[in-house]
């Protein structure tokens, strides 16, 4: 099979032509030589059948940033019969020496100049021919988000692709010329082929960020934004996640409940109470996922994204991280495993997994119940929504507090030169796409790490002795109790402590746990709340509750997106020990002062 | 022509890029982003709060942490007062 590498720089249109050649059939995968993951499809391009992979962008071939050495580590190690090369046809000022560099290594390349309609618009003009001749390779226009030229792209790939044989590249940084001498020839190229008007006038853009951009008003309207993207989240995600719930309890009560009689009682739970409710667990995260990343979407490919970087980085930048991270971290109010996945916009790999570490920090939805839920048993009702708040607090506090413990440890050193692309409306295709991809890569990679933690936790709290489920004689139950000396100190008895155990699947699950384990319901289950803990006790555990691991798919994210169990034990740890010492400090103050 | 740093422009000011106090690795990297020697700059907003340059280079929009412009030198060429009053007849 033939294989085509797409490369270009970002904010090129890079991956919306990827997405028009290969439609949903993409997926990733690992290459040799290279330690990421790249999107990767196998399409019918004239008799040929070919693999069609998406390589991260790049600057420059020359350069020593982690993308670019992704780039050139997978055309040394993996033969491409073909590259295809796409630049922006409005800023070939400044991305004409890539093209320039392909042609000095001399492997087959075919060079599509993308978003011809706006560079029309902008009175660009551009002489393929005299490019071509240049640069040896063909060289054709298109509109990757509208289809102009998109045919003739096609053509142009499938004739290219018909004479090409497999180019096996090694030491290409040896064959690049002087990084002056790349900058003068597509210079010279520049004049001779491409006429740009000396001021480029994007009037809509400019007008658009006098507003959004403004001394003033931009960083209020940023956090509006970022209110109305957590509020859509929050709000068309818990009635999604409410019908994906129900399609599941559904399924559960008739197809699988009558099942009950039939196998023996230790089979029957395994596989429902452990597996499916682990399927459970994983497809009640895929409603989310698909917003977030549609919002995701709209946020970074509206141009807006880059926006918020500079209007946060003054802040983020003393924290050892960049505006984007602080987006992040917003968005992680609403569900932390997107993101998580987020953090990918992050070029440099440390930066990205630090913004990792801090992101659990961030109180999501899930903990919103569980406090909602004690809030009410244990405090008036005055004075419940000063402690809610007190704990968004707490965990902006953790949040910003790790990064700045840590921040030398995980110190980048790229500089901080964003590019701020013209704003530009996605198209719902686009937007559609990535939230589809996102969701099947956080379901292959993360699914099996889930179920098998659900049914680990199930065993724990249903052997040797089940009754009640996560009571004093199942593993669970000699855990907590085992973890008396730890536990004690901050005020959580042995029966919470196994609702802890269980809060570290899914925080959705807690409350469900201590309805199995006491039997009792709403306002009982209230009563029974007040009695037994006072509110020192219940404000230790809520602490300990939002600080500890938010959930097993949280780690199983962490895991599959910083390719380390190293890393992903380092941030479970850190965050159990922050939380036993917030938890601690708090507990022993509260009862010190009499309390 | 004297030289001044990147970080030290106003808003408005346009200025040549004459090169990049960095090593090898950082001034590559500014120099893939359009920030070499040669090229024209023009500052559009500063950040406040000692937030980052908001420039134009070419055809592209660039921002610009004030730490890493302040590795940038430029020779100025036309001072903001030039430019406001073309602003001000664009408004008008």
């Amino acid at each position: 099979m033939k294989r085509i590498a797409l490369i270009g720089m970002p904010n090129t249109g890079k991956s919306t032509l990827f997405n028009r050649l290969t439609g949903a059939s993409a997926r990733t995968g690992n290459w040799p030589g290279v330690t990421v993951d790249l999107l990767a499809a196998k399409i019918v391009l004239g008799p040929d059948m070919v693999e069609f992979v998406d390589l991260p962008g790049i600057y420059d071939l020359h350069g020593f940033s982690e993308d670019e050495q992704v780039v050139r580590r997978f055309l040394e190690n993996n033969p491409v019969d073909l590259v295809c090369l796409i630049l922006n046809a409005t800023q070939l000022d400044h991305q004409l020496g890539l093209a320039v560099q392909f042609s000095q290594l001399g492997c087959h390349c075919v060079l599509l100049l993308n978003m011809m309609d706006e560079a029309e618009q902008l009175g660009v003009r551009i002489d393929t021919q005299q490019l071509s001749n240049a640069l040896k390779f063909p060289v054709s226009l298109v509109s990757a988000k509208r289809g102009q030229g998109y045919p003739q792209a096609r053509e142009l790939l499938t004739k290219a692709l018909h004479d090409a044989v497999p180019c096996e590249l090694s030491k290409i940084q040896s064959k690049l010329a002087q990084d002056d001498v790349v900058a003068d020839t597509a210079e010279k190229l520049m004049a001779r082929s491409v006429v740009m008007p000396i001021v480029l006038e994007r009037k809509t853009t400019e007008r658009i960020d006098r507003v959004l951009l403004h001394p003033l008003f931009g960083l209020p309207l940023f956090f509006l934004f970022m209110y109305l993207v957590f509020q859509a989240i929050y709000m068309l995600g818990a009635p999604l996640q409410d019908g994906v719930a129900w399609l599941l309890d559904g399924f559960r009560q008739l197809a699988l409940e009558p099942l009950q009689p039939i196998l023996p009682a230790v089979v029957f739970g395994l596989l429902v109470n452990g597996v499916y409710d682990g399927i459970a667990t994983v497809a009640s995260f895929v409603p989310v996922i698909i917003l977030f990343f549609f919002m995701m979407a709209l946020v970074e490919d509206s141009g807006y994204l880059s926006r918020a970087a500079y209007l946060t980085d003054a802040l983020m930048a003393r924290l050892g991280l960049d505006g984007r991270g602080f987006v992040m971290l917003l968005m992680g109010f609403g569900c932390n495993v997107p993101a998580l996945m987020g953090t990918r916009v992050m070029r440099s790999r440390s930066m990205r997994l630090l913004n990792m570490l801090i992101i659990p920090f961030s109180l999501c939805s899930a903990r919103l119940q569980v406090f909602l839920f004690m809030t009410t048993a244990l405090f008036s009702p005055q004075k419940a929504p000063i402690v809610l708040f007190s704990l968004y607090l707490v965990s902006f506090a953790a949040a910003f507090g790790s990064a700045l413990l840590l921040r030398g440890r995980l110190r980048s050193n790229e500089p901080f030169v964003l590019e701020l692309p013209p704003y530009r409306l996605p198209t719902l295709f686009q937007v559609m796409l990535r939230g589809w991809h996102e969701v099947r890569h956080f379901l292959r990679r993360a699914s099996s790490f889930i179920i098998t933690g659900v049914v680990l936790v199930w065993i724990l709290t249903h052997y040797p002795e089940a009754n009640p489920p996560g009571g004093p004689q199942s593993l669970a139950g000699m855990l907590g109790q085992w973890l008396a000396p730890v536990l004690d100190p901050i005020g959580i008895g042995p029966q919470m402590a196994v609702v802890l155990v269980f809060g570290f699947v899914a925080k959705e699950i807690v409350l469900g746990s201590l309805v199995a384990m006491t039997g009792l319901q709403g306002a009982a289950l209230v009563g029974y709340l007040g009695t037994n803990m006072d509110w020192v006790q219940a404000y230790s555990f809520m602490l300990f509750v939002l600080l500890y691991t938010p959930c097993l798919s949280t780690v199983a994210t962490m895991r599959s997106e910083s390719k380390s169990w190293g890393y992903t034990a380092f941030s479970v740890t850190w965050a159990l020990g922050l939380a036993w010492i917030a938890s601690y400090a708090f507990y022993q103050t509260a009862r010190y002062l009499g309390y | 022509m004297s030289t001044i740093k990147l970080s030290s422009l106003q808003i408005g000011d346009r200025a040549v890029i004459r090169g990049i106090q960095a090593d090898e690795t950082i001034r590559q990297r500014m120099a893939s982003m359009g920030l070499r020697a040669g090229r024209e700059a023009c500052i559009i907003r500063r950040g406040r709060l000692g937030g980052p340059l908001h420039i134009r280079i070419g055809s592209i929009s660039l921002v610009v942490r004030r730490k890493d412009a302040d590795q940038v030198d430029v020779s100025l060429l036309a001072h903001r007062e030039d430019v406001n009053q073309v602003d001000v007849s664009l408004t008008a």
